[in-house]
């Protein structure tokens, strides 16, 4: 009984006097779930509801409360009525719409509502003796909205993304349409346009019954200066989006108008890696071309997240050339030349399959996720770039056809609570018709899918053919990957010495660090008859695949990784991701 | 009056003296006593030692709100192949302390929605009040054996988030909003967070094996 415990009991003896009746009353706290039972929980508020309530809530007809009200018996409300931030409690009568935002509402004895109801980050509690008398809606989650000096309501934006940084927006409401101003970077930076700057308004509304329209017309400023005056230094994109078919919104149609830089493939590295990679070191992964045109699309998610998409797009694409904008570091160096593509105007229709049931879309652990598309275009005037015949045979004048598959495939899954594995199976290229043109072609190599191998390192181009633009030129590529995560059971802490912070202070470290063991196998083959070609009908032997292994520490989006080529005698390779490899 | 004062005084006098010996902070899942239909069991959650743990006591001190953040997850067990997840469930604790009143205050967030804030005079009767076991109403609907996985992840707050926890309770949701931005976004955060000295504890424990047997 030291001195230690005479304090506990002196501390215990004077909180029972004084907070005895806050807490004896609890012997156990009851967490109740918004979902009971064993299915994943999924939170979501559509867009849609937040513009309605916002748009009611500033409508000038609307009765306006802030924060907390009681409607006394005997009392009487006409017209709609719309509450932020409060308990609306009635035991009067409402006739009329209510709306509570962020907020309960309580129908209690004698209370009636002679309305619809709709609330948003609360529920409706309807007690003995009170009635309702309309629709019922409510969502749980709260809205993301505040109220402005003047009393209305906006719509909150969430906090800005690193990309977010030089991005401005601004948002008005009038009537049922939604505008909003924006002035941002393209999120990505290249060596043909630099750091674009992306412009210009969005419209969007609820519209009649169940459709939703959207407006976007983007204006594409390119800083970077083209000395060959060979690309525009304006781009536009100008597309509308209409989506209906009920609450779920399962039925969308569009189209779009476009002058843009797109890339030839979405891979080595994901569009802001590849932006950090070329900004920081002057190595741009991706390879690009102008495409002018005008695109259709219908979509339809016959079932929840899995969407079926089909489009049709005419468009004129040409090549651009590589401007030179400055980099961090290297910027005394040449940039890798942008290859050329086989200009011309193409027609172009595809078909494509999206289904996803991960768990999360950043940090997924659990569930599929799955897209195909199919394209087939054609062309009548493609000016094809001159290739070796072990290549590629000549295109065809006058009428060039040709189709092409891309499928990725994931799945996660967990092995125990602190392990998880991930499979990826992806592959693209030729399926028919004529041979591919050049910005259709596909190649294996490079930090994401064959870490272990060089870029491009497989990139099917014959021996002495010498081309420092290291275009893409194989027919098809497949690859498979695996990886096994396990949590790491401590933090990793670093000291820093610096006798200036306090000592809580002189550590930093990764905590929920995940170690990352990984193997990767691919090919990319040029398909035909013919030395060096695999026949079309099939698919290489899997002992002729190039592959590698590797290991890695993924500190929650930034991993580190080192693979070695299994079946090369290659060195090992260092890969610094910013995201998750898949 | 006296004699509340003058135990009150030896209290804080002598708890200096207790607290120098840190006791770490423990979580724990176990299973309700009581038995659902066909053997299901519910989950009870109990976080020990937060204020005892002098890095969340000093943070505290500091003005800092401490997170508790409770992932619970129901796993069904599947011997000799690999277990699968059939639930995952969150909630969170914010606990403050207003350190001039010396009152703390313990809000609950469910799944979005903040609980009543329950506030205490004194540190004892808050440390009670976070020890006391969470019983989570949820139980596994379907035959097979199952067992509860509970992650418990505690940090304390910088400067920015006590702004967004302020704007939270105002009736801001961001809170509980994934974090957003890019990967770089978020890893700089994490990193300046560290930098700043601020801790961050991950507890994990798993509870027994349950039987769920299946409908006759």
């Amino acid at each position: 009984m030291g001195r230690r415990s005479l304090g506990l009991l002196a501390m215990l003896a004077c909180s029972s006097i004084i907070a005895k009746a806050a807490v004896a009353q609890d012997s156990v706290v009851v967490i109740q779930p918004d979902q009971t039972g064993d299915t994943l929980s999924q939170g979501h508020l559509p867009v849609e509801v937040i513009r309605r309530i916002i748009a009611t809530y500033n409508d000038s007809t609307t009765t306006r409360i802030a924060g907390s009200f009681t409607l006394p018996a005997g009392a009487h409300l006409e017209g709609r009525v719309a509450v932020y931030r409060g308990t609306l409690r009635v035991y009067g009568r409402i006739d009329g719409a209510v709306t509570v935002i962020n907020g309960d509402v309580v129908i209690g004895a004698g209370g009636l509502i002679k309305g619809p109801v709709l609330v948003v980050g609360g529920r409706v509690d309807i007690r003995r003796g009170g009635v309702q008398d309309g629709e019922e809606t409510a969502f749980d989650p709260l809205a993301p909205v505040f109220r402005l000096p003047n009393g209305l309501l906006a719509f909150k934006e969430r906090r800005k993304a690193l990309s977010d940084i030089a991005a401005a927006r601004t948002s008005f409401q009038t009537g049922s349409i939604n505008t909003t101003l924006s002035l941002e970077t393209g999120r990505t930076f290249n060596r043909v346009e630099g750091l674009p700057i992306v412009f210009g308004p969005t419209f969007a509304t609820q519209g009649p019954g169940t459709v939703d329209a959207r407006l976007d017309i983007r204006g594409i400023f390119r800083p970077a200066t083209d000395r060959t005056k060979l690309r525009d230094d304006v781009g536009f994109v100008i597309g509308t989006d209409w989506r209906g078919g009920g609450k779920r919104r399962w039925l969308g149609f569009g189209g779009r108008a476009y002058r843009q830089i797109l890339p030839f493939e979405e891979q080595p590295l994901s569009k802001g890696e590849a932006g950090w990679s070329a900004f920081l070191l002057q190595r741009d992964y991706r390879d690009h071309f102008e495409a002018r045109g005008a695109e259709g699309f219908v979509t339809a998610e016959p079932i929840r997240r899995l969407r079926l998409g089909l489009s049709y797009r005419q468009d004129h694409e040409r090549s651009v050339p590589t401007s030179d904008p400055v980099s961090v570091f290297r910027n005394q160096d040449a940039w890798r030349p942008n290859p050329l593509i086989d200009d011309g105007d193409y027609r172009t229709a595809k078909v494509s399959l999206d289904y996803d049931t991960r768990n999360d879309p950043i940090r997924p652990s659990a569930g599929w996720l799955i897209h195909a598309d199919v394209e087939q275009s054609r062309s009548t005037d493609a000016s094809p770039v001159s290739l070796p015949a072990t290549i590629r045979a000549p295109i065809p004048t006058g009428d060039y056809r040709f189709s092409k598959l891309r499928f990725d495939v994931r799945r996660y899954a967990r092995l125990d609570p602190s392990s998880r594995v991930n499979l990826r199976v992806t592959g693209a290229g030729w399926l028919s018709g004529d041979p591919l043109p050049i910005q259709r072609r596909v190649s294996l190599g490079g930090p994401d899918i064959l870490p272990g191998y060089g870029f491009r390192s497989l990139n099917c181009a014959p021996n002495g053919f010498v081309d420092p633009a290291q275009a893409s030129l194989c027919d098809r590529s497949l690859a498979a990957q695996i990886e096994v995560r396990t949590r790491l059971p401590i933090g990793i802490p670093f000291r820093v010495r610096n006798a200036d912070l306090a000592a809580a202070q002189q550590i930093l470290g990764i905590e929920q660090a995940e170690l990352v063991l990984m193997g990767n196998a691919g090919k990319a083959w040029l398909t035909g008859d013919g030395p060096g070609r695999v026949p079309n009908n099939r698919i290489p032997k899997f002992n002729e695949w190039d592959a590698d292994i590797g290991v890695g520490l993924d500190t929650g989006g930034l991993g580190i990784y080192v693979a070695k080529a299994v079946a090369a005698s290659r060195s090992m390779r260092f890969v610094l991701r910013l995201q998750r490899r898949f | 009056m006296r004699r509340p004062l003058l135990c009150l005084l030896v209290g804080v006098a002598t708890s200096t003296a207790a607290r120098a010996q840190s006791r770490p902070v423990a979580a724990t899942v176990v299973l309700d006593s009581a038995v659902q239909t066909k053997g299901a069991r519910k989950p009870v959650v109990i976080l020990r030692n937060l204020l005892n743990d002098d890095r969340w006591d000093q943070a505290l001190d500091n003005s800092l709100p401490l997170v508790v953040v409770y992932t619970l997850q129901t796993w069904r067990s599947r011997d000799n192949w690999i277990d699968e997840m059939v639930g995952e469930t969150m909630w969170q604790t914010i606990v403050t302390k207003e350190p001039l009143e010396e009152e703390y205050t313990v809000t609950l967030v469910v799944g979005n929605r903040l609980q009543r804030p329950r506030r205490f005079a004194v540190r004892d009767s808050a440390m009670q009040y976070l020890g006391l076991p969470q019983r989570v109403e949820l139980f596994p609907q379907r035959a097979g054996r199952f067992y509860y996985n509970l992650t418990t992840r505690i940090t304390a707050l910088s400067d920015r988030d006590m702004d967004q926890l302020e704007r939270f309770l105002a009736g801001d949701p961001d809170l509980d909003i994934p974090e957003p931005g890019t990967a770089v976004g978020r890893g700089v955060r994490r990193f300046l967070l560290r930098i700043a000295g601020l801790p961050s504890q991950v507890l994990e424990a798993k509870s027994p094996q349950f039987v769920v047997q299946p409908d006759e």
